[in-house]
């Protein structure tokens, strides 16, 4: 346990949690995320790309796009373009009801939106390190033991755009 | 201690440094306009002559509280000359309006060099010709008038140069000083509108030039008018003038009452203030939300409250309010064409053309961003036009044109982008002299055919301009590689096109980044979408129409005996909407060419803000940006453009094009 909590403790100290909560070495550090739901499974994200949660707005659609990209929106002004979760986690495509909504994300000054079943609430969730090598996928973050079944924290730069990051392929 | 280490000092200079760029800007187009005035047989406008005056006077004023003597000491000679012209008693010449741009170029210049170095005394070897060219310029035909003596006396005129070593050039000793002036301001001039490019070509026109300008002064007319005045004084050709340049020492005819009147016409109204644009886009966007949340309003207790005053108030200051915050970042692209009328005057001056410059769109509102980067590829595109464009007026005369050539300076909107184009009716591009040179220099193979544009666009690689060859010959060219630099910087292009012995025009095109056009509002099922009105050919019911089925889907609709590609935009969008009874073809024009689009309604006309299209959608093809609609929803502004090319494309992988 020392030696992993050290790395840990070291790794998440560049994430800024308070000095003295890093510094009580018996306590693993905890990232805030918010999980929400998409095809019934929980799905969680790191609270601090969050700019803020919006119900469904209209969508206005686009061509000659990724399927998983619905459209774009108005958000005060701002023009802000759409992702489908469920779309972009290769899952069934959901009907919007009054549950849905879009979780706002603002990452590297661009605003993208996401598409999501519904949102549960914000857990501090232990900082992990997934090896990517070992998974090949490269839009996990960590995945997280809650009741019966687990949160999948992904990665929010995967989410949000078509080409920087690989998709899920079915052998992966 | 600098006065740069002065903070006090500081602040006051950075606001003079603002106010007296921005007023001697102005300040030279109206000298520009006084001559084109004059010259058009106008009677001298008084009113730009007092405002002229009152720039000069409020420089000096600044100026002298910063203690900034060699500038004091121009401004202060400019404004003596400025006030026998606004006193009427004397008609300004070309000769006048010439020191008077030199003037400006000088306070201009020596406001950046205060900049950088806390005074201008090290300017003091350019001040002193350029005093005694003020000076010199004619005659004071009373010397009488000259109640007041200038400020302080001029230094010599053979005082060495300056430690600082600002000065490219001294004069060589037996040079006539205003030939010497001419000289360095001419040079001052050229690094300041062109750092990169072409100093051969002034060096080698350098010299004779600047006497041409002066044998080009009307004589007959000055003695007819004021016997008394002499040629402005070249040594060479008015040895005995008695208003020889050697005599900087006679005070020029001071206007009485100068001095006096500072304090009372310093205080210039401030016509500007600068705000942060992020700010402005900010407002932009909280205005849209006002817009937005008026029209929710309006919309949900419209009913109940039908004509209700303060409703109908709400609903008008709101429009007014938009109109305003939009009109914020727009600024007329005047300001880029602002140096044109002195360059264009000064070159044809110097080289013996002539030449009449057509300034059309000066209006044109544009991102504010869009002028500052246009200004230099614009004066480039000039000068080129003007050096290697335009004929002698002999020349013109044999190949039968009039003697003055025509530049015609245009700017506008066009299908989401904002264009400047500047054509000439001179030599035209030669075609084969400039591939002959690309093959010269192994840009061409051997035996390759290349259309027209390509030959063109030759030009723009970097040296391939200067090369000796083509520029004495036709070429154009001389830093077309920066202006083509320039410009691709805001996404923008250039095309040429050229018609040997006919002219030449370029075309720089640059997109929006940030403006409002009038767009065309369609709705196709329960999406709508904006055209701009200028791509808009003409709009069309279905039901007249022809269309030809292609194999793999794609159509064609007739167009006045023509078949041209035909999109659906239901199916363009996956969106699903029925036919209706009055489903209209609405024809675009775009770079493609024409493409018949069909909606199922032209809802109506109106004005829009262009937004880009976000950042992490790149690729988007079929629209150029977007806009908010007044309910809130986002419309695709559609690209004529692009959706023309996507017609083609579609019939070029559908089967056989038309």
């Amino acid at each position: 346990m020392t030696q992993m909590t050290q790395d840990l403790l070291s790794a998440d100290l560049e994430l800024g949690p308070p000095a003295d909560q890093a510094a009580r070495a018996d306590v693993v550090p905890k990232i805030r995320h918010l999980v929400f739901d998409v095809g019934g499974k929980p799905f969680g994200i790191e609270l601090r790309h969050v700019r803020e949660i919006v119900g469904m707005q209209p969508i206005t659609p686009l061509h000659d796009v990724a399927k998983y990209i619905r459209g774009l929106m108005n958000l005060r002004g701002h023009v802000v373009p759409l992702v489908d979760a469920s779309l972009r986690l290769d899952l069934e495509a959901r009907d919007y009801d009054e549950r849905t909504c879009i979780i706002v994300l603002s990452l590297d000054q661009h605003e993208v939106g996401l598409i999501v079943d519904r949102v549960q609430r914000v857990v501090d969730l232990p900082a992990t390190e997934v090896d990517t090598d070992r998974t090949r996928a490269d839009y996990l973050r960590g995945v997280h033991p809650d009741g019966d079944s687990a949160i999948v924290c992904l990665d929010p730069h995967w989410l949000a755009t078509a080409s920087s990051a690989r998709a899920p392929q079915p052998n992966d | 201690m600098s006065n740069l280490d002065d903070p006090e000092w500081v602040e006051v200079f950075a606001e003079f440094a603002e106010e007296s760029r921005d007023a001697l800007g102005r300040a030279e187009e109206t000298l520009i306009r006084l001559e084109t005035d004059r010259l058009a047989g106008a009677p001298t406008n008084t009113e730009a002559v007092a405002s002229l005056f009152r720039t000069f006077h409020t420089v000096k004023g600044t100026a002298g509280f910063l203690a900034l003597e060699q500038t004091v000491h121009v401004a202060h000679d400019a404004e003596n000359l400025l006030a026998r012209v606004r006193s009427g008693e004397l008609e300004p010449e070309s000769r006048h309006i010439t020191v008077l741009c030199q003037a400006v170029d000088f306070l201009v210049a020596a406001v950046d060099h205060v900049g950088k170095t806390g005074d201008d005394a090290g300017l003091h070897t350019s001040a002193t010709p350029l005093i005694a060219a003020i000076r010199g310029v004619d005659d004071a035909p009373e010397p009488a008038a000259a109640l007041s003596p200038p400020p302080a006396p001029p230094p010599a005129a053979a005082a060495p140069p300056s430690e600082s070593g600002d000065e490219p050039v001294p004069a060589p000793e037996e040079a006539p000083i205003d030939e010497a002036i001419d000289e360095e301001i001419d040079e001052a001039i050229d690094e300041a509108i062109d750092e990169a490019t072409d100093e051969a070509i002034d060096e080698e026109i350098g010299e004779e030039i600047d006497e041409e300008i002066e044998d080009d002064e009307p004589a007959l007319e000055d003695e007819e008018m004021e016997p008394d005045l002499e040629e402005p004084p070249v040594a060479a050709a008015a040895p005995a003038s008695p208003s020889s340049p050697r005599a900087p020492e006679r005070p020029s005819a001071a206007k009485p009452s100068a001095t006096g009147q500072r304090q009372a016409e310093s205080a210039e109204v401030r016509e500007v203030i600068r705000v942060d644009a992020a700010r402005v886009d900010a407002l932009l966007n909280m205005v849209g939300e006002l817009v937005i949340a008026e029209n929710m309003t309006s919309r949900e207790v419209g009913q109940a409250m039908q004509g209700n005053r303060g409703l109908l108030q709400l609903q008008r200051v709101t429009r007014q309010l938009q109109d305003l915050t939009m009109s914020m970042r727009m600024v007329p692209v005047r300001g880029a064409f602002r140096k044109t009328r002195r360059l264009v005057r000064d070159l044809t001056q110097r080289q013996g053309k002539e030449a009449q410059l057509i300034v059309i769109g000066e209006d044109t509102e544009v991102d504010k961003s869009l002028v500052d980067a246009l200004g230099d590829p614009l004066v480039h595109l000039l000068r080129n036009a003007i050096d290697h464009g335009l004929e002698p007026p002999a020349e013109r005369l044999a190949a039968g044109k009039p003697a003055a050539g025509v530049l015609r300076l245009t700017a506008g909107h066009q299908g989401g982008e904002v264009f400047i184009q500047i054509e000439d009716d001179g030599r035209g591009i030669d075609r084969e002299k400039v591939l002959a040179r690309a093959r010269e220099r192994g840009l061409v193979a051997d035996g390759s055919e290349l259309s027209d544009s390509d030959v063109y666009q030759l030009l723009f690689e970097p040296g391939f301009s200067t090369a000796a060859q083509v520029t004495d010959v036709s070429g154009r060219g001389v830093g077309m590689d920066v202006v083509k630099r320039n410009v691709e910087r805001f996404n923008g292009r250039v095309q040429v096109t050229s018609t040997l012995g006919r002219g030449s025009c370029m075309t720089l095109r640059v997109p929006l980044t940030l403006a409002i056009i009038d767009g065309m509002l369609l709705r196709v099922g329960t999406e709508r979408y904006t055209v701009p009105m200028i791509q808009v050919r003409e709009a069309v019911p279905l039901a007249d129409m022809k269309i030809a089925g292609l194999p793999g889907g794609r159509e064609l609709i007739e167009l006045r005996d023509e078949f041209v590609p035909f999109i659906r935009l239901t199916d363009l969008f996956a969106l699903g909407a029925e036919p209706e009874q009055q489903d209209i073809v609405v024809f675009l024009e775009g770079m493609g060419g024409v493409v018949g689009v069909l909606v199922n309604e032209v809802i109506g006309q109106q004005q829009t803000v262009i937004k880009p299209m976000p950042a992490l959608l790149p690729g988007i093809t079929a629209a150029s940006g977007c806009c908010i609609l007044g309910d809130g929803r986002v419309s695709l502004i559609l690209d004529g453009n692009a959706l023309s090319k996507l017609g083609r494309a579609h019939l070029g992988r559908g089967g056989k094009a038309a």
